[in-house]
């Protein structure tokens, strides 16, 4: 009996040990805890079921040794994020799931506050307004209605502060086409929204031969006019990227991409740029800059003004263009982009040859500070994604911060 | 020693048994030593098997108003998720393994395709004899793919005579009725009659915030009822043929019809309401069941059944209507083509036909050597249509998918049964096709995948009071139609979808003891799932597709002790602990910064007890008192990944610890019983998953009938 007792309290023993060296491997990863700082970034990262998104704050991101890391740092949030930024404040736009906009200021020990947050029912495309004010459009999916909704949100009390619906641009009556707003600017008490025109249910885009944008009157959001240009397709692409700069001067330019891989279901006209000059309700006759032909067959798919004249943009690589292309452009893991430098007034492009093949990005807001912009860079030849900093006026970059995740949506500077 | 488990052959022989599941209970009741009560042989041979395998006796909870699903939540591994009140949306995991990847089945016959009517938590516990939970590694009569386990829900085959009525009221305005039923004629007739009825308003209070419709600016909290969430479902089973004769031990045709409708309160959390929109589903389901033990040679036994299933599904959200938490509404004037819910409005309707034969072999050469063969075959074909649709739709044109898995398995074991192993293979094969309709392209679409998976099972009694197991099994799950073609329109298809791996082991041990009139049951299970090319929905922006994503590790420790004394009193505590890691080191070419950290949104410490306490002859000579309590127990846990984000910050999903009681009174030695019940006596606000209040505090009266002879 006691040889049975000795035995059968080994076998527990036996499996009790097993049971706790197998299950001893786990340790929870060690959080750090990071300085805080003016830059606010946003982090998204490879998540559970899809992707995360965290708001963190970084007191330097021009180092290659930085990481931007949400391992123990940033604010969760709970969907796939818009992010817009109007005076001191930054805003997530929580996407789908839960439709809520948080704003978020800085306080003195360099870190993230949350200064309020809203429900909102759609909104696709982002703009600054003034410093107080963050436009957002609305857009609907699904077809058979039209109306967009343009929502100014109080950066500082964080609250929609007036709604206004409008179609946008209606060709006549019987018009079933949806227009999607793609690039709003604010210059001269006068709001520029650049749209595609698609059917709502299946995305087609029949109408690839003109730019449009439509002119409200700011802040009273009275439809003015829509101008349209057949010099190139239509401005900007899905998913509130940035397709409309405007220079010192008061000048805006737009991008058109004229891409498959930007989400058009057909090409027409060659990808480039248009200028509409200062207070002016017109495209500028005299300028068109067919960047496809000077780049030898790149796409521009989203730019930055850097200052002097000087675009930074994301192109899209020649020969990467087709049918099976569509919305290729939204895959940060799909390599089809490299960086350049656009002249706008020589009307020349040059390639960055230091930043490496990369993919697009949804909504990618780059910061331009003291003459460098910076740029997040998700490329999967390299095996890393990173922020690089990009000198426009020598066509060069540096790596600064890498990052931990797929990608920064946004990077942003408060003072 | 010897004479009980003759006596227990003998008596295996003359009654009907389990259709599939018998082959593998069969040959074990020589183990039954330490047994008394002869009617729980089956289900104390179930637990004794080699596998690694939780039995639950369901007859001990007929007079409560549990469903199945509840039930299963009070054992080790088995976590499920609901979102709501009765017949809400549920999540099903079992040691980590979760949607497709564990299968059920009903007297060994899949439920995947019998419609969401016919769900676990749409089962009254009634129509269970036992419940089978089989962790990890599965055995072949249950033919299947299932990666991560599998659940047999095992219906009482031995009563020739029954008749188990029942009826139950409680909050909410929750009414639920079942009907169990056999008559067998002397000459061998029989006909079973089943049904169930299950009603719930499901008005429960839950606390939200409400936002100012101009400004977005939230309110302050207020509890405020639930006010479109009724749910309804019904099923009717009639099943008749003949038992025990020259041509058949059993011969059996039946027919399912069923059919629920659930009214849709939330998406995906409580920040979007909605007052209109509804799911609903019906199904007809002929089955057919056959079993001859000697077949044609000695010791042969053939096991066969074969169904249809014609489901039709449906989600109707077509309302222009914004709601709010009040119940009031505007009619909205921007994306008033949206439904509340959905992006487009819609009546989609999915059409399902399916098909599903099945016929297991199993020899049994002498006492030592077993060999069983088992092949099945199903067959699925989904339509879809949306009379209300301006544009394409998923599944206008069919999706098929034919998926054949043969298995085959040598069991040996010694005369008396002190060690027993089984070796086992299993083939799965699909066939799928689909045209891939999207951008006015119309290419067709062909997959098929081969696999192999094996697999061992050995036990072994060191003491006649302590059974030692060990099993593993390498099991493959292939991709379904809809996770390989996309539905046609933003949810993408995958050609180069792969089926999920796991290699599953599992080392346990049970122990039993008696003494006098206490018995003593424990047992502990380590296990271990090394798993990759998990199929999951990867979401970017607009487009979706399935892909082979996560690869995981799970180790874990499940244990459960059980009390009994003298009939009378019963206590049972268990626990699960399960570590499952993100064990993948690239994602997309990019480093996984995750790497190792335990997978979110996963519940992985939790346990549950049980405590009653029967007074027989309370008053009279064949009346029975019965107290029980219960209460379940589960770990806070993340959201998403538990190293991202600031402590501060992260989205948890709150620790729950939840108690039940309940007080039944059976008369005439259980003929006519009547139960009261409280479930969430604390009323605490519970979630099983992010932002989804489940019900408070609720009392039910359940009043039951069960004759039998």
């Amino acid at each position: 009996m006691r040889f049975c007792k000795s035995r059968y309290s080994q076998t527990i023993l036996i499996l009790l040990t097993i049971a706790v060296l197998l299950s001893g491997c786990y340790k929870p990863k060690s959080h750090f805890l990071q300085a805080g700082g003016s830059y606010i970034l946003a982090l998204r990262t490879q998540g559970a079921t899809a992707t995360s998104d965290y708001l963190l704050t970084q007191d330097t991101i021009n180092n290659a040794a930085k990481v931007v890391s949400s391992t123990g740092n940033g604010i969760e949030q709970l969907a796939w994020c818009y992010f817009g930024a109007a005076g001191k404040t930054v805003f997530s736009f929580s996407y789908g799931t839960n439709n809520v906009g948080i704003g978020y200021g800085i306080n003195e020990g360099g870190a993230l506050y949350e200064k309020g947050r809203i429900s909102f029912e759609r909104m696709d495309c982002f703009g600054k307004g003034d410093d107080s004010t963050l436009i957002a459009i609305g857009a609907p999916w699904g077809g058979g209605s039209y109306d967009c909704q343009i929502q100014l949100i109080d950066a500082n009390d964080i609250r929609i502060r007036k709604k206004r619906l409008t179609p946008l641009y209606m060709w006549s009556p019987l018009d079933v086409l949806n227009k999607w707003p793609t690039s709003i600017v604010v210059n001269d008490n006068k709001m520029y929204v650049s749209f595609y025109p698609l059917d709502g249910g299946t995305w087609n885009t029949e109408y690839t031969d003109t730019a449009y944008v439509t002119i409200f009157s700011y802040p009273g959001l009275d439809s003015l006019t829509t101008i349209k240009d057949s010099r190139t397709g239509p401005i900007g692409l899905y998913g509130n990227q940035i397709g409309m700069m405007k220079a010192e001067n008061g000048d805006i330019y737009t991008v058109s991409p004229s891409s498959f891989a930007a989400g058009y279901t057909q090409v027409t006209k060659k990808s480039g740029i248009l200028r509409i000059k200062n207070g002016q309700q017109s495209f500028d006759p005299s300028y068109f800059f067919d960047v496809e032909t000077a780049s030898g067959g790149a796409k521009l798919l989203t730019a930055a003004y850097a200052g002097d004249g000087l675009l930074v943009a994301r192109l899209q690589l020649p020969g990467t263009d087709d049918i099976n292309a569509v919305w290729g452009a939204f895959e940060v893991t799909n390599p089809i982009c490299k960086m350049a430098i656009i002249d706008l007034n020589n009307k020349t492009v040059t390639d960055i040859a230091d930043i490496p093949v990369h993919g697009g990005q949804y909504g990618a807001q780059w910061l331009v500070e003291e003459g460098k912009v910076y740029a997040s860079i998700t490329s999967t030849p390299a095996g890393e994604a990173r922020i690089y900093a990009i000198d426009p006026l020598t066509a060069t970059a540096t790596r600064a911060a890498k990052i931990e995740g797929l990608e920064v949506p946004a990077i942003y500077k408060i003072k | 020693m010897m004479n009980k488990p003759v006596l227990l052959l003998l008596l295996g022989s003359n009654i009907i048994v389990p259709a599939l599941a018998q082959d593998t209970l069969k040959t074990t009741p020589k183990q039954l030593k330490q047994v008394t009560v002869t009617g729980k042989s089956d289900l104390r041979a179930a637990k004794e098997q080699a596998y690694t395998v939780t039995a639950i006796d369901a007859t001990r909870l007929h007079n409560t108003t549990r469903d199945i699903n509840q039930v299963l939540n009070h054992s080790t591994g088995v976590k499920i998720r609901e979102e709501g009140g009765l017949g809400s949306n549920y999540s099903f995991s079992l040691n980590g393994f979760t949607g497709k990847q564990v299968k059920f089945f009903l007297d060994g016959m899949p439920m995947d395709n019998f419609g969401s009517s016919l769900s676990l938590n749409n089962l009254p516990i009634n129509m269970a004899e036992r419940i089978e939970i089989y962790k990890g590694v599965v055995p072949v009569f249950l033919g299947s793919d299932a990666l991560g386990g599998a659940v047999n829900v095992v219906t009482n085959q031995k009563i020739k005579k029954y008749l188990d009525a029942s009826y139950s009221i409680g909050s909410f305005n929750t009414h639920r009725a079942s009907i169990n039923s056999r008559y067998t004629t002397d000459k061998g007739f029989t006909i079973n009659l089943n049904g169930f009825y299950n009603y719930s308003d499901n008005n429960y209070k839950i606390d939200v915030q409400i936002p100012d419709p101009q400004t977005g600016i939230y309110g302050n909290t207020l509890r405020i009822k639930r006010f479109h969430d009724a749910y309804h479902s019904a099923m009717g089973q009639v099943e008749a043929g003949f038992v025990n004769k020259q041509f058949a031990d059993k011969l059996l045709f039946g027919l399912i019809v069923s059919e629920n409708r659930k009214e849709v309160q939330t998406g995906m959390n409580m920040d979007l309401v909605s007052g209109q929109v509804f799911n609903s589903s019906n199904s007809i389901i002929p089955t057919f069941k056959y079993k001859k033990e000697n077949f044609f040679v000695p010791g042969l036994t053939l096991t066969a059944n074969a169904n249809m299933s014609f489901v039709k599904s449906g989600i109707t959200d077509t309302s222009s209507r914004l709601y709010d938490w009040y119940g009031n509404y505007t009619v909205k004037t921007f994306g008033s083509n949206s439904g509340e819910l959905s992006y487009y409005k819609t009546k989609f309707r999915f059409n399902d036909r399916n098909a599903l034969a099945s016929a297991n072999l199993s020899y049994e050469l002498n006492k030592n050597h077993n060999f069983s063969l088992n092949h099945n075959y199903t067959y699925a074909r989904r339509k879809g249509d949306d009379p209300i649709a301006i544009d394409p739709i998923p599944f206008d044109i069919p999706n098929t998918l034919s998926k054949n898995i043969t298995g085959l398995a040598y069991k040996y074991s010694t005369l008396s049964n002190r060690f027993s192993a089984t070796v086992f293979a299993k083939q799965f094969s699909m066939s799928a096709s689909t045209v891939d309709a999207e951008w006015g392209t119309h290419e067709s679409m062909k997959t098929s995948y081969n696999r192999t998976g094996y697999g061992v099972a050995a036990m072994y009694y060191v003491f006649p009071f302590a059974q030692v197991k060990a099993s593993y099994e390498s099991t493959w799950r292939l991709p379904e139609g809809e996770e390989m073609f996309g539905n046609g329109l933003l949810l993408k298809n995958n050609p180069y979808l792969k089926p999920e791996h796991s290699h599953n082991i599992n080392v346990g041990l049970a122990l039993m003891k008696t003494f006098n009139k206490h018995k003593l049951e424990g047992e502990i299970n380590y296990l271990y799932r090394k798993a990759g090319d998990f199929i999951r929905l990867e979401s970017d922006g607009q487009i979706s597709r399935y892909s082979n994503l996560d690869s995981v590790r799970t180790s874990g420790v499940e244990w459960s002790v059980r009390y009994t004394y003298d009939d009378a009193l019963t206590v049972e505590v268990n626990s699960t602990y399960q570590n499952t890691l993100n064990s993948k080191t690239f994602d997309h070419g990019i480093p996984n910064y995750t790497y190792w950290d335990r997978l979110p949104n996963m519940p992985y410490l939790f346990g549950s007890f049980d405590a009653g306490y029967k007074l027989k002859k309370a008053f009279y000579s064949h009346d029975a008192l019965t107290f029980g309590v219960g209460g379940n127990f589960v770990e806070k846990f993340y959201l998403f990944w538990p190293s991202q984000g600031s402590a501060g910050t992260k989205f948890i999903i709150p620790r729950q610890f939840t108690q039940d009681a309940a007080v039944t009174y059976s008369l005439q030695n259980g003929k006519y019983n009547m139960a009261v019940e409280c479930t969430n006596l604390s009323n605490a606000k519970l979630y099983d998953n992010f932002k989804l209040q489940k019900p408070g505090r609720a009392f039910n009266v359940k009043l039951r009938y069960f004759f039998h002879n």
